[in-house]
């Protein structure tokens, strides 16, 4: 048994012409899975909470304070409240999905060569990615709807004077490099922890694989935690920044 | 940059589908997942504040009542008081007019009675005097009938009679 790892997703079969990939395969189950997941906590929703409940409660409250704390209380916390909760609970439920023991051993041949049949979801440089681009995305759409679209325009490409021009250019590397920086962090960190716990259980199946298995579950937990909080501050500073220019043109 | 992307295994196709289901996902879980608890919870947190507040004015009304009731209680403990002094007062004045009108009434009678008395005590002596008169005629008639006669003796006897009485 060699050790094989692939940084792109393996493809487990095709529906026509789409590749499913283990990590679409999985993607797909943990999305259901939390759309019924909360069909049935809406229907079950109690004014005297039971025990699932209350965790749901505390959990969903939990974060709500936090992004209130964070972009501060009113309209624009309920605004970006679904996006940023919806990637935190959503990547870690993905992450998590990864430590149930066993599955690294299930394996299914696709018609070319043996592939495992589940991968840690994130651990899918496309999902990232299109996650990412939505959180940069939201954040130029903030940006454009706070500052209005020529301010912001201008934000990046003005020809004022040489340094302004040049701090312009400066913004949009920026902007790319939050794409990179923000998709890369959960991306890198996930696969390498899979790879990681791959490696050591291959080289030592007992014991010696366990203390990386909980630093991979701290991982899986952060990874989830500072996506979205990244999400949430830089999009809480995006809407901001119109407040700072207008005290700066003010003054 | 081809190289890039097959390594890592994107392809559009499945990106826009996880796009998609992503937001789908977005929407389902502020719909049916934070909004109603959020909802809940800010509902349970109003019933709480609600709750609290009506035990607390509860119990300053239930205070409140607690001395009204006792001052009104005392209030007619007070008139009852009042009323009873006043009933004592009452029925002392009609006894004492009941007594005094039953003495009128006894001296009244009584007086009655002593007059009817002194006319009976009057007419029977008078009967008595008449009676003793024509009992002394007859018996001085038939002690003076042989000695006297009977015509010059009645006219003494009548004489000494009206003297007599």
């Amino acid at each position: 048994m060699g050790l094989n790892i692939s940084l792109a997703p393996e493809v487990l079969f095709y529906i026509g012409s789409w590749p499913i990939t283990n990590t679409f395969f999985w993607f797909f189950w943990v999305w259901l899975a939390l759309l019924i997941g909360s069909f049935i906590l809406r229907k079950n929703l109690k004014l005297v909470p039971g025990k699932v409940q209350n965790l749901i409660e505390m959990l969903i409250s939990a974060a709500y304070d936090f992004t209130e704390s964070i972009i501060g209380q009113g309209k624009k916390a309920k605004r970006i409240f679904p996006l940023v909760a919806t990637q935190f609970f959503f990547v870690l439920t993905c992450n998590l999905l990864a430590y149930i023991p066993g599955q690294a051993a299930v394996t299914l041949n696709n018609g070319e060569k043996m592939v495992p049949l589940f991968r840690s979801i994130v651990s899918d440089y496309g999902l990232v990615f299109m996650m990412t681009m939505i959180t940069v995305i939201t954040i130029q759409v903030v940006a454009i709807i706070v500052s209005g679209p020529f301010s912001y325009l201008k934000k990046f490409l003005n020809f004022a004077n040489p340094l302004k021009f040049f701090l312009g250019l400066m913004d949009l590397i920026g902007e790319i490099a939050k794409i990179v920086s923000l998709s890369f962090r959960l991306f890198g960190n996930i696969f390498a922890g899979e790879v990681l716990g791959a490696v050591m259980l291959f080289l030592a199946p007992f014991f010696v694989p366990l203390p990386f298995l909980f630093l991979g579950l701290l991982t899986a937990v952060v990874q989830a935690f500072v996506f979205a909080v990244l999400t949430l501050v830089f999009i809480s500073m995006a809407s901001e920044i119109d407040e700072g220019a207008e005290s700066k043109a003010g003054a | 940059m081809d190289r890039l992307i097959q390594a890592l295994g994107l392809d559009v196709r499945i990106m826009i589908a996880q796009f998609i289901n992503f937001s789908i996902l977005v929407w389902v879980l502020w719909r049916f997942a934070y909004r109603p608890v959020l909802n809940m919870l800010e509902e349970r947190q109003k019933k709480i504040e609600k709750g609290v507040a009506d035990a607390q004015a509860a119990e300053t009304r239930l205070q409140t009542t607690t001395e009204e009731s006792k001052e009104i209680i005392s209030q007619a403990r007070k008139e009852a008081g009042i009323i009873i002094e006043e009933a004592k007062k009452k029925a002392e004045g009609r006894y004492q007019e009941i007594v005094d009108k039953a003495q009128v009434d006894i001296k009244k009678q009584i007086d009655k009675e002593k007059g009817a008395i002194a006319q009976e005590k009057d007419r029977l002596i008078a009967d008595v005097k008449k009676e003793i008169s024509s009992l002394l005629i007859i018996s001085l008639e038939k002690f003076l009938q042989e000695k006297m006669d009977s015509e010059a003796d009645k006219k003494i006897i009548e004489k000494i009679v009206k003297d007599l009485a």
